[in-house]
């Protein structure tokens, strides 16, 4: 009988502590077909302006005990930049903004992510940017998690909003036409494993 | 026009004024110091008044700068080194030409950096050894067309050429390197006013002008959306005024034909780049 309850207290607890120990170090693959960037600029003082970036990818690593083990790893291509129309697409990647040639990629190289008590993320790392590097912290919220479409793998949402200067990174042309304030909405779905 | 409009030409237009407005006067003896200064003076005007633009608009680029065209403040530097250099100790053509290829080799790869590492050695090769000559056939051609004449049609022709390269920028998606070009051809029509009342010959202006044109040009191609044809188009409007060259020697010998055969070939040159480049602004 005692065997028995054994068994059973083994049984039952196993799942807990597999989960557990996978929470201790996730590892979430950016799926580039659901997850974008999209930014909001003041356009000539009057309105707000919202483009996105197509090509998004990367990891994010979560040790929820260790949080520098945890790393966030995202790379956007700035010619996959669109905005509902091809002629402010070119201006945008010209060397008036993004210079898309010159500077072919965003990226954000987080080195520390801390997992808070409400289930988001704190990630503090290096945002890159028209070829200059800042230091940035932003708050990562889970948005959700399922199940791929065939059933065999797990999904997990983050989300962020933030906001930069854009002259900060040297990325000046066309200040106060097109605001200096850039709000950034990163969101990404990711394969966990 | 944009507030940017003001901010690259109206010091340009003031800088270069000022400077050739400060130079020495003529009459003084030829060789003498201040003789020398007065030569230099369209070259210095031009590197200033650009210099002055780039910065009113863009600020003074850091070393190494950001982008491709915040190297081209730095190289009109060099290109005004150089004219003082030919003025002074460089007497011989070897040496010039020497000189004149390592800066338009300079130019191009400066400019080009960014996208060697995506090339091929050859492509890179091609692309920095070829356009690098191109400044060098450039400056040499509109230096030798300037070299004897001290009339307002030299930087008139090249100041269409740098407002055709304007407004081809401009259409080839880029009001950066478009305010830049302003600022040059702000920068050539204050040389075009001073020269109409104090005579002098813009070939020591020759390189800057020719270096950062073609500068704005190669970084309209490569990183903007300017076309072949009309870039090519915008460096042979530089040297439109060699088209007097073309006249029968009687011809060539009246001052105002040669102004108006430069100004007519470096304007239908011009006007050709900016037909070829449809508007694209509709943000």
């Amino acid at each position: 009988m005692l065997a028995r309850s054994k068994f059973l207290l083994a049984a039952f607890a196993l799942p807990l502590v597999l989960t557990r120990s996978s929470l201790a170090a996730e590892t979430h693959t950016i799926d580039t077909v659901h997850s974008t960037v999209v930014f909001k600029v003041r356009h000539l003082g009057a309105s707000n302006q919202y483009g996105r970036f197509r090509d998004v990818s990367g990891k994010i690593v979560v040790d929820e005990k260790d949080s520098s083990k945890g790393s966030v790893d995202i790379t956007v291509k700035t010619e996959s930049v669109d905005t509902g129309n091809e002629k402010r697409d070119q201006h945008l990647k010209s060397p008036d903004f993004l210079a898309a040639k010159q500077f072919p990629t965003i990226t954000f190289k987080g080195s520390e992510v801390k997992a808070l008590a409400d289930g988001s993320l704190e990630v503090a790392g290096k945002l890159t940017l028209h070829g200059v590097t800042k230091d940035v912290k932003v708050k990562v919220d889970r948005v959700g998690s399922g199940k791929g479409m065939r059933g065999d793998s797990k999904l997990t949402g983050f989300e962020t909003k933030f906001t930069i200067k854009r002259s900060e990174f040297d990325m000046k042309g066309m200040i106060p036409a097109v605001g200096d304030e850039v709000e950034l909405t990163v969101s990404v779905e990711c394969e966990t494993k | 026009m944009p507030p940017e409009a003001y901010q690259a030409t109206v010091p340009a237009f003031v800088v270069a004024a000022l400077a050739l407005a400060l130079a020495p006067r003529g009459g003084a003896p030829p060789g003498s110091a201040a003789s020398k200064r007065r030569a230099l003076s369209p070259a210095i005007a031009t590197v200033a008044g650009y210099a002055a633009g780039h910065a009113g608009l863009d600020g003074w680029p850091r070393l190494p700068p950001s982008q491709a065209e915040g190297w081209l403040p730095w190289l009109a530097l060099a290109f005004l080194a150089a004219a003082g250099l030919e003025a002074g100790i460089l007497r011989l053509q070897p040496p010039r030409w020497f000189l004149r290829s390592l800066l338009g080799l300079a130019t191009s790869f400066v400019t080009l950096q960014a996208l060697v590492p995506g090339w091929a050695s050859w492509e890179a090769a091609s692309w920095v050894v070829g356009l690098g000559l191109s400044v060098t056939l450039v400056w040499s051609l509109s230096e030798a067309a300037a070299r004897a004449r001290d009339d307002p049609g030299v930087p008139l022709a090249w100041m269409l050429a740098a407002m055709g390269g304007s407004a081809t920028l401009v259409a080839a998606h880029s009001a950066k390197l478009a305010f830049l070009a302003a600022a040059l051809a702000a920068t050539l029509g204050a040389a075009a006013v001073v020269t109409l009342f104090s005579p002098r010959s813009m070939s020591p202006a020759a390189g800057a002008t020719s270096g950062v044109l073609i500068g704005l040009l190669m970084n309209g191609r490569f990183y903007a959306d300017l076309s072949w044809a009309s870039a090519i188009l915008i460096a042979l409007a530089l040297v439109g005024p060699a088209a007097v060259w073309l006249l029968p020697g009687s011809m060539r010998t009246s001052r105002w034909t040669s102004v108006a055969v430069g100004l007519a070939t470096s304007g239908i040159l011009a006007a050709a780049a900016v037909a070829l480049s449809p508007p694209s602004f509709d943000e």
